[in-house]
């Protein structure tokens, strides 16, 4: 048993209280807890406001104008998205980026589980292994796109002649318009991987041994095992790798591209972030450039909707 | 080359060095001592590159700071290229916080003029204690005066390369395929038979092409247009691409992309840039200004020399342009003795210039220093320096009245003209005429 003046004192020195005998104290402890809890939120939602929110809004203010940074912004309502409907490079622009983002984040995935899986386990050589699976981390963005350039050279790069010693003859990947994208989602899809590896590992690690002991124990394979225990078991984590992943396949892409492809050819690869940075810093046409940012954010918040929005009858 | 273990030091025994073997190269500069070491000046400068040359600029910061201990030197540079310099400014420019010295390219002289980015240099180039006019080349110089507008006349910026485009050639591959080495003698057609001969095919893959370079680019059409006798940019100031000049300028390259002698767009960009692409001999000859140098000799420090671009239906033209620096007004009015001082300093022989040249990237905009050993003397390959001389005689500028926001649009309509004719199967003449129409379009928002 505590002594009563020791917790009281315990009780007094604690910055959150968590009960009182009389109204007031409880009306003290609400505010205290909530003193507390600015000092600790408020710095980041400061820095989340002045970095994050202000210039959301700026941008969807500045969609409303025609500026060039040089003269005088003018209002021209919603003339910027109207241009956009008959604009057909930013059809096109939103189109590969819906390809970018249906072939480059369900692969990240389902392939960043499959090798989480496989390295969750006990092997020699393991820290190699998995040191190589985080390479990526480590090599820049445009290194990487540079580096990728010459895996995919249809002359002298290794995977066409990899693909070559199976009798398969490979693409002109990026050269040309059927295989440019593709190429710049394989590239994205292996970028995106290792921190998705990462998230899904610390998941796995975290998942009661005994629940799979005890499918083991009534006879269920390893890939009863893997639907039944493990997937629901990381689904949570599942969540954030699709939220990080579809972050990173819409705005992380543009170092990929412009090194890359610069969106040709024929714009098969001019996703939006391309097209946007080329309409802002090519042409200064900030208040077009805004209007396409804002289709972009609507595109992501509609996502990230969809993929947090809870399944019926399903608790996560 | 001076080792040292303070860079410092190192830069001023480097400027010394160079005072001295500059004094016959340009001998009024090196008698004002502009590039030696000097204690009484002191203060602040804050200075801007582009991003891409930020590590010749690095060492330009470090070697003028030893030069002037006094002077505390706040250097930074905008990533990226003259466009993203541009926007950089710009922003710069809204916060009230301009260097007061930074660089310039030649298509954004107007423009930087008309904004309040850049000051007139009319002034310091009438300064009897700086380098003057007599200094620059006047084809260079005039590519930063303004003509016509309210800034008629102005200075707004100086040039510190001489940037024309010459052709960069493979010995090994000429002297393998039993060639002559281009000469002053060679047309167009010896090129491409050149060309032919030189383009490698190995398993049905073209593992090595005879020449290749950034055709969509001002300087390559624009003078290729001219030597057909058209021109790019009508009086009206329409592009005219549709011009019986100009689709021959184009089929003069596309044709023999398609005929498989001359390097695809698209297999060049994968090699990064043309000058990686000839460093690794994926390309035997290119077309590029002295600029290109530090990228191939990254690559491959022998077994290529340069010459003149050939004739063109009888005609010799080649690009032309150059890179400046220029003063922000805010840098004029605080901080002028400064600013001089450092203008003086970076063009001189045994200053600044030393540094610019010594990365094999620049070209003195100077006529004194046209036959300087600071750059002449450098080790080869190059071994022959005349055609980067000898082709000013036919250089070719980009229009310099385009509006600087549309240069933007118009190479992004003819990349995209490219893709039409090499990917989409277009003809010449149809791409051409759609890009037109798209240019001309955007030309009317200016």
């Amino acid at each position: 048993m505590s002594d009563p003046s020791t917790l009281a004192l315990a009780q007094a020195k604690s910055p959150i209280r968590r009960g009182g005998n009389k109204a007031g104290g409880d009306a003290l402890g609400k505010r205290q807890t909530y003193m507390w809890a600015a000092l600790f939120v408020g710095p980041n939602v400061l820095l989340f406001a002045i970095f994050i929110i202000i210039p959301i809004l700026g941008a969807f203010a500045l969609s409303l104008f025609q500026w060039n940074l040089i003269r005088p912004p003018v209002f021209v309502g919603l003339d910027n998205f109207t241009r956009m409907i008959n604009d057909p490079r930013a059809i096109n622009s939103i189109v590969r980026t819906a390809y970018l983002v249906v072939g480059g984040v369900i692969p990240t995935i389902l392939i960043s589980f499959a090798l989480a899986v496989l390295i969750n386990t006990k092997f020699p050589g393991l820290k190699l292994i998995r040191t190589l699976y985080l390479m990526p981390i480590v090599i820049s963005f445009v290194a990487s796109a540079v580096l990728w350039g010459y895996l995919l050279d249809p002359r002298w790069g290794p995977v066409n002649w990899v693909l070559a010693q199976f009798g398969i003859p490979g693409p002109q990947w990026l050269e040309s318009t059927t295989w440019a994208l593709p190429a710049v989602t394989i590239v994205t899809i292996w970028l995106r991987i290792p921190v998705a590896l990462v998230l899904y590992l610390a998941a796995l690690q975290n998942i009661n041994q005994s629940l799979i002991e005890a499918g083991q124990l009534d006879g269920a394979n390893f890939f009863q095992r893997m639907r039944f225990i493990i997937w629901p078991s990381v689904r949570p984590v599942t969540l954030l790798v699709t939220i990080v992943t579809l972050r990173g396949v819409l705005f992380e892409s543009f170092d990929v591209v412009a090194v890359m492809t610069e969106g040709g050819p024929l714009r098969s690869t001019d996703i939006l972030i391309n097209y946007i940075y080329q309409a802002a810093f090519d042409r200064l046409d900030f208040g077009y450039a805004s209007a396409l940012a804002v289709v972009l954010f609507v595109i992501v918040m509609i996502l990230t909707l969809f993929v947090t929005g809870k399944p019926k009858g399903e608790a996560r | 080359m001076v080792h040292s273990t303070n860079p410092r030091q190192g830069m001023a025994a480097l400027a010394l060095a160079g005072a001295l073997a500059a004094t016959t190269a340009f001998p009024a500069l090196a008698q004002d001592g502009a590039g030696a070491v000097n204690a009484e000046i002191s203060g602040t400068l804050n200075w801007t590159s582009m991003g891409s040359q930020e590590a010749v600029s690095r060492a330009v910061t470090e070697a003028y700071q030893a030069a002037r201990p006094n002077v505390r030197v706040e250097f930074s540079a905008i990533p990226g290229t003259a466009i993203d310099l541009r926007s950089g400014l710009i922003a710069r420019q809204l916060a009230n916080n301009m260097p007061d010295v930074f660089q310039i390219a030649d298509r954004f002289p107007r423009q930087f003029g008309e904004v309040g980015l850049s000051a007139d240099l009319t002034e310091f180039l009438e300064d009897p204690s700086t380098i003057g006019y007599d200094y620059f080349a006047p084809t260079f110089l005039r590519q930063y005066q303004i003509q016509g507008g309210e800034l008629e006349g102005t200075y707004q910026g100086l040039p510190q390369s001489a940037d024309v485009v010459v052709l960069y050639y493979n010995t090994e591959h000429f002297d393998e395929a039993g060639l002559d080495y281009p000469d002053e003698t060679w047309t167009w057609d010896d090129l491409v038979e050149a060309a032919r001969a030189l383009t490698r095919v190995e398993g049905g893959q073209t593992v090595r092409y005879g020449f290749g370079t950034r055709y969509a680019w001002h300087a390559s059409y624009v003078p290729t247009i001219h030597a057909f006798g058209g021109q790019f940019l009508t009086d009206e100031g329409r592009v005219d691409l549709t011009s019986e000049a100009s689709v021959a300028a184009f089929h003069n390259y596309y044709d023999y992309v398609q005929e498989g002698v001359f390097a695809p767009p698209a297999a060049l960009r994968a090699q990064g840039d043309e000058a990686t692409a000839f460093g690794n001999d994926f390309i035997s000859m290119f077309a590029f200004p002295r600029a290109g140098l530090p990228r191939i000799r990254a690559i491959k420090t022998e077994g290529f020399d340069v010459a003149m671009l050939p004739m063109i239906n009888g005609t010799r033209a080649a690009g032309m342009g150059s890179v400046g620096i220029t003063a922000s007004p805010q840098g004029l009015a605080n901080n002028r003795e400064i600013v001089y001082d450092f203008l003086n300093w970076y063009f001189a022989p045994d200053g600044g210039m030393q540094i610019l040249t010594a990365n094999y990237a620049v070209v003195p905009p100077s006529t004194a220093l046209f036959d300087s050993p600071i750059w002449r003397e450098l080790d080869g390959p190059p071994q022959n320096t005349d055609p980067f001389v000898d082709s000013m005689e036919f250089g070719v500028q980009n229009p310099g009245n385009i509006p600087a926001d549309a240069q933007g649009v118009i190479d992004e309509a003819l990349r995209y003209a490219e893709d039409q004719i090499m990917v989409g199967g277009m003809s010449i003449e149809d791409a051409l005429a759609e890009a037109e129409q798209t240019i001309n379009e955007e030309l009317t928002r200016y």
